[in-house]
Order: structure tokens, then C-alpha cells, then sequence
């Protein structure tokens, strides 16, 4: 039987140096490989959805596709790891529970920077929309984010009467931005327990998520996560309005979300 | 149905009639040794994944192009070798090898296997950091080698050149890792 032997150092000739590097490489620490695979299949699934909605122009609009798709999905009970998109909001299913919260209370960054209203008004590739509600009042801080093209705009307030603190401590979010034919670049993550139903606001479908968590992402241009521990308020109502995708989060009932909805002028 | 998974020639063969459930499978087995081969490549975990991420993109949509019977894993690792190359070009920074070498493991551990060389903790890293002190072609080639376990004809597709530029680049930046080892620098 052969024994190690300590190695003469510096090694003596190129196998000995090759069979220090073998050692090596044994004992290197590379970072954690990410999760490739999953990534890879949905931009192969949206390149394709998105080829096919440019071929076929008298096929049904993908929004009423993504409702049929959806309702059928709630109808069977599904919570499977399946992909909706929604003007540029992707909304999936995901298996089990989330992971844990933030420890942050509000992590702005995946809002954007904090701007004035005026601001934002100016920015923003759209008519930014403000609730008129006197309950709630002006929006307490108005964040601008360069994504998607026209940007979005989100209006924050703390915790209000009848707007409770939602776990990372904001009471309502109210967030525009264009709707687009472009990959999702805002996604929202629904899990166990998570239900979904479709509804009207002022006669434009919508859909109002609660029940369970769900964690909210946006995609930058190349297709990266970014703040996936972001989560920020409570049960969601999304419609989409004269091209733009509007969201009231963090509203206690769909009647409250509703009423914000409708007074956004 | 038997139960045996499929051979890699059988999911791109799947992949190519637009299965993307099997270019998932294809792309799960190779993710690993992809992500490391970028990382070597462009020296960042970030730049990695996105270079991986877009090399399988691409090889996707290259399927039509891949010879049937050939290997896959040359030809993945070429791909998204390519990538991660154009990301550390667009980033215009030097490659610095950013690999740590792990501390937890005993240099004077029990049972060591005889036919390797057992280093101590400090030759480990003295081999380390000359092989950082190389230049970005000699690193690259000396990690593909030997820390990405890639064959020399692996090595050949991913870098793009003849078998024979990878001996003899190989070869080269043996003899310069040594003398850098040696402390006389002569990197010519």
C-alpha cells in the first residue's frame, strides 16, 4: 500500500504541481450555484408566449386569455408553479410556505427612489393617478423606479385606521405603472393558501388576491430577480385601466381596496 | 414506461420538438459545472449566473445546430463560456480568481487518499494566491484545467482553439505557475 508522503515544496516538477492543484480545487469554495434551470425555462416560456402574441394578432388579448387561464386555475384549485402575466405583472404559484421575513421594515430600494410627487408626476411616462380619500389623505412617501419604460410610481402611507400595519410595517401601497407587452418585470409570488378571484373595478376586471403571503419581485432588464424578500403588505386588488396596471395593496377587504380604487383621480 | 432517466441525447432530442420541460432537465444536470465554468471565466457570482443563465438561453435556441451523437457538454460549456467572456469584457475589469480556499478542512487529516498530494492549509493557499498571480490567460486556463475538471478537450470547445493551442498554452502556464511558485517571476 501506497502512503501520502508530505509534498517537497515548492512542488518539485509539473505533476507534482498537478496533483497540488487537483488537492486544491478539491478544498475551493465557490459560491452557491444559483438556481439556473428554473430561470432559464421561463424566459424560454415567455420568448415563446411573446412570439406567438406577435403572430397572431386576431387571437384573443392576452389579458383575456391570462383571466380564462386564471379562472380556470381557480376553479381547479391549483396552486402549481404556473405563471400568469398581466401587462407586465407576472403572477406565480408557488408550492409551501415563504421564507422568512425581512428583517427590514420597508426595503424602498425595490420601490425606487424616493421622489416628490411633483416629481414623480414629471418622471413617470403616464398620468400618475392619486387616491381622493379623505380617510387616507395625501400618500406619505411616492417612490419612482425607471422600470418598466414609463416607469413606476408607488404611493406609500403607514398604518392608518382601517389600514392596520401589514408585517413590514406599511399600511397601503398604491403602485402604477404602464402595462406592456414586454416580459414581466413585476411579479408577485402567491402561496399555499393564497386565493384568487376576479371582480370589476368601474367596470374593468380585476383581480383581488388574498388570504396568504405572497412576496413581490421585479425582473431588471436581464431577466434578474431582485428583492425577493420583499414583501410588502397584504391582500392585493390589479386591474389594468387605459393602459396603465394600477394595484391598491394593503386595504383590509376587497370593499376598502374597491373604494380606494375608484377614487383614484 | 421504464423508469431509466433519459440520456442527454434524448432531451435535446425532446428540447429540439419544443419540450422545454426536458431542456429544463438538460439545463439542471449542467447548471452546476456552467455556473463554475463562468465564474472562472468572468470572476464574479452575479456576471456567472446571468452569463449561465443567457448561455442556455442561446443554446436553446441553437438546438437546430447541434450535432446529433455529439457531446453536450462542450458544446453548453462553449456557449456559456462565450457569454461570460462578453460580460467580463463589458465590465472591464480583470478577472481576479475570487475563489477563497475553505478553511474547515484538517490539513493533517486521517486517511488521506495515496494517490493525491495532501497539502497543509498554508501551501494551499501560497498555490492560491500564485495562481491569481498569473496572467488572466494562464488563469483561466490553469482553473478550467484543474478546478473546473474540465478535459483538455473541453477545454479546447469552451476557449475556442485547436486541442493542440490547449497543450501547449496548458504547458506554458504550468511551467510559469511554477516559477512564480519559485519566487523568480519569470513570466516571459
Amino acid at each position: 500500500m501506497t502512503v501520502a508522503e508530505p509534498m517537497a515544496w515548492p512542488p518539485r516538477d509539473e505533476d507534482a504541481l498537478a496533483s497540488a492543484l487537483a488537492d486544491l480545487s478539491r478544498d475551493l469554495a465557490y459560491p452557491a450555484t444559483p438556481s439556473i434551470a428554473s430561470a432559464v425555462t421561463l424566459r424560454l416560456r415567455e420568448g415563446s408566449a411573446k412570439g406567438r402574441r406577435r403572430g397572431r394578432r386576431w387571437a384573443l388579448p392576452a389579458r383575456s386569455i391570462a383571466f380564462a387561464l386564471l379562472a380556470l386555475l381557480v376553479l381547479a384549485g391549483a396552486a402549481v408553479a404556473f405563471g400568469i402575466v398581466i401587462g407586465g405583472l407576472r403572477i406565480s404559484f408557488a408550492p409551501g410556505t415563504p421564507p422568512p421575513l425581512p428583517s427590514a421594515v420597508v426595503q424602498s430600494r425595490a420601490f425606487g427612489s424616493e421622489v416628490s410627487l411633483d416629481e414623480a408626476r414629471r418622471r413617470a411616462g403616464f398620468g400618475v393617478l392619486v387616491p381622493s380619500l379623505a380617510a387616507i389623505g395625501q400618500p406619505e412617501h411616492v417612490y419612482f423606479n425607471g422600470v418598466p419604460s414609463g416607469g413606476t410610481v408607488s404611493l406609500v402611507w403607514g398604518p392608518e385606521p382601517g389600514y392596520p400595519a401589514s408585517v413590514t410595517g406599511v399600511g397601503l401601497v398604491v403602485t402604477e405603472f404602464q402595462a406592456t407587452v414586454d416580459p414581466a418585470v413585476w411579479e408577485k409570488l402567491l402561496y399555499e393558501g393564497t386565493s384568487v378571484s376576479d371582480t370589476l373595478v368601474n367596470g374593468h376586471a380585476a383581480l383581488w388576491i388574498s388570504g396568504g403571503e405572497h412576496t413581490f419581485f421585479y425582473r431588471d432588464s436581464s431577466g434578474r430577480r431582485v428583492d425577493s424578500s420583499l414583501r410588502v403588505v397584504g391582500d392585493t386588488l390589479i386591474w389594468q385601466r387605459n393602459g396603465l396596471v394600477l394595484r391598491v395593496e394593503g386595504a383590509p377587504s376587497l370593499s376598502a381596496a374597491a373604494e380606494v380604487a375608484r377614487s383614484l383621480r | 414506461m421504464e423508469g431509466r432517466p433519459l440520456t442527454d441525447a434524448e432531451l435535446i432530442e425532446e428540447a429540439r420538438g419544443g419540450d422545454v420541460a426536458a431542456y429544463e432537465e438538460l439545463v439542471r444536470r449542467y447548471e452546476e459545472l456552467a455556473f463554475r465554468t463562468a465564474y472562472l471565466v468572468c470572476g464574479d457570482a452575479d456576471d456567472a449566473r446571468d452569463a449561465a443563465q443567457e448561455g442556455f438561453v442561446r443554446a436553446y435556441g441553437a438546438l437546430n445546430r447541434f450535432r446529433a451523437g455529439a457531446e453536450p457538454r462542450p458544446w453548453l460549456l462553449r456557449i456559456v463560456a462565450n457569454a461570460a467572456r462578453n460580460r467580463r469584457r463589458a465590465a472591464g475589469r480583470r478577472a481576479g480568481l475570487a475563489l477563497r480556499s475553505a478553511q474547515d478542512r484538517p490539513s493533517d487529516g486521517a486517511a488521506p487518499s495515496p494517490e493525491v498530494a495532501v497539502l497543509a492549509g498554508e501551501q494551499r493557499a501560497e498555490l492560491l494566491a500564485a495562481v491569481d498571480r498569473l496572467s488572466d490567460d494562464d488563469r483561466r486556463i490553469i482553473t478550467l484545467r484543474w478546478f473546473a475538471d474540465l478535459s483538455e478537450r473541453e477545454m479546447a470547445a469552451v476557449l475556442d482553439v485547436p486541442l493542440g493551442t490547449v497543450k501547449s498554452r496548458l504547458s506554458r502556464a504550468m511551467q510559469r505557475l511554477r516559477a512564480v511558485m519559485r519566487g523568480s517571476d519569470d513570466r516571459g
